[in-house]
């Protein structure tokens, strides 16, 4: 498998996708707007029909709507304040709205197809790059600003009373997350990334016992789905993206069932 | 020695609408001070709170302060915040340590956290989740955070609320050692009786307008 350069670079990408993926994901889901990474993904769909249609990079352009919808959510959230979930209904919507109309001017639904499912196997040069840094860029702002993110998923008011330059973090954070989506898309699909942001944080919850144990083994088994349904997909002849989110769901079933009877045989 | 005010409230009125929760309130929060408020419940006493913490502005009077006073709060529904966080005791304390004081090294911020654990016997449950906590253990921890900051006033309000009996004896007996360590405290307290063990001051809010009650 390794012989081939495109598994290579797909197992490259993958490796770092993965491992962004979970830290936006943590404070996503601490955050209660988990289905956030669904309606950014849908929205992303428009960012990609764009592209074709005037021939730029799809990612790129799909970052670009992303990030958009990403502030979109953000303050139509503030608008409906106690309502603030149906915001991410009305983004979603607005974006496979817009997805759907421009891609009647695609001729082949091939390319859509490959943001929906995902085919990390079958990215060109220039995403191989733009993956690369926008994951790394991710990863590393994640590093910087730990303890503000940590604070800022803990409760916003509380970390705005004690020292957090809470608008400075809502927009890097909105910008992440859309940056995140963006590139993840292309690796297991539109359709399912956000179980892919979501799972291994539950994985994570069920398992450990600290905000940093949380974050290094959603990390971890992150890496251990995309990794893992990679080369499962390989051997078997499988879809990459859904491969990895089955893969993803059976463990976190299996962690579940495991922990329910160990609590039982106690 | 003579005595700091900190924040002093200058006939200070506010109202939510049309509805007046109360006016012409004037006290000074002294340096060293712990103040009790004391009255029924919506007559006003967490908005007082909140216009010292700055989050409210008086719509009458004025509130003066001396130059950054440093505030921490221990709202009454703050226990709610840890449904679903992983956060541990540690990660919590150092989370607010690292956060308000800027400019220190890590290591640093990890001695002081360790320090303030011990001294507020909370080193065995450090890394104890915040949501597999007791009530008392978690008040405690709760408290503890809001010192972590090294706040130059510590507002609490109804820190003793949802606990048991024998926590609520913990809790003032935790209170009466920040007392001893001289911090300036505005507390809410149900419980008369309680607010007299521990205040230098009482305020009784009645008919919108607030009372001093007696110098202790």
């Amino acid at each position: 498998m390794l012989g081939y350069v495109f598994m290579q670079k797909a197992l490259l990408v993958g490796f770092l996708v993965s491992l962004a993926i979970p830290l936006v994901g943590q404070v996503l889901v601490l955050r209660k707007y988990s289905m956030l990474g669904d309606a950014l993904s849908h929205g992303a769909l428009a960012g990609v029909c764009f592209g074709l249609i005037v021939g730029i990079n799809p990612t790129i352009a799909a970052t670009i709507i992303a990030v958009f919808l990403s502030f979109a959510v953000t303050v139509v959230g503030r608008k409906m304040r106690e309502n603030s979930e149906i915001a991410i209904a009305i983004i979603m919507s607005l974006g496979v709205g817009i997805a759907g109309i421009l891609s009647g001017f695609i001729d082949s639904s091939v390319s859509i197809t490959s943001f929906l499912f995902g085919s990390i196997v079958a990215i060109s040069q220039g995403e191989f790059y733009t993956v690369v840094v926008l994951s790394l860029l991710v990863i590393g702002l994640c590093y910087i600003f730990y303890y503000q993110f940590m604070f800022y998923s803990f409760n916003e008011l509380e970390a705005g009373r004690n020292g957090v330059n809470v608008k400075a973090i809502n927009f890097l954070f909105t910008v992440m997350v859309g940056l995140t989506i963006a590139i993840s898309a292309r690796i297991v699909g539109a359709l399912i990334i956000s179980s892919l942001l979501v799972i291994p944080v539950a994985c994570g919850l069920l398992l450990s016992k600290s905000y940093k144990s949380n974050m290094l083994t959603a990390m971890a088994l992150s890496s251990l789905f995309t990794l893992g349904g990679i080369t499962m997909s390989f051997y078997f002849d499988l879809r990459p993206g859904g491969t990895i989110v089955v893969f993803a769901c059976l463990t976190l079933i299996a962690i579940m069932t495991f922990q329910h009877f160990q609590k039982n045989n106690r | 020695m003579p005595s700091i005010k900190l924040i002093s409230l200058d006939q200070v009125g506010f109202a939510y609408g049309d509805f007046q929760i109360f006016a012409d309130v004037s006290l000074d929060i002294v340096k060293g001070n712990i103040i009790g408020l004391y009255g029924e419940n919506g007559c006003g006493k967490s908005t007082l709170l909140k216009l010292i913490l700055g989050e409210l502005k008086p719509q009458q009077g004025k509130i003066t302060s001396q130059e950054k006073v440093k505030i921490s709060f221990l709202g009454q529904n703050d226990r709610d915040m840890i449904n679903g966080t992983p956060l541990n005791v540690e990660e919590l304390v150092l989370m607010y340590h690292i956060n308000s004081i800027k400019h220190m090294a890590k290591s640093r911020h990890n001695r002081h956290v360790g320090h303030l654990l011990e001294d507020f016997q909370l080193s065995h449950i450090a890394k104890s989740k915040l949501n597999q906590l007791s009530g008392g253990q978690l008040q405690r921890v709760m408290i503890v955070k809001t010192l972590s900051t090294h706040p130059d006033l510590i507002l609490l309000d109804e820190p003793l609320n949802q606990l048991d009996e024998k926590t609520q004896e913990e809790m003032m007996e935790l209170i009466l050692q920040l007392k001893k360590l001289g911090k300036t405290i505005v507390i809410i307290l149900h419980n008369k009786k309680q607010l007299e063990a521990i205040a230098d001051e009482i305020y009784i809010f009645k008919d919108k307008k607030i009372f001093l009650s007696e110098v202790l």
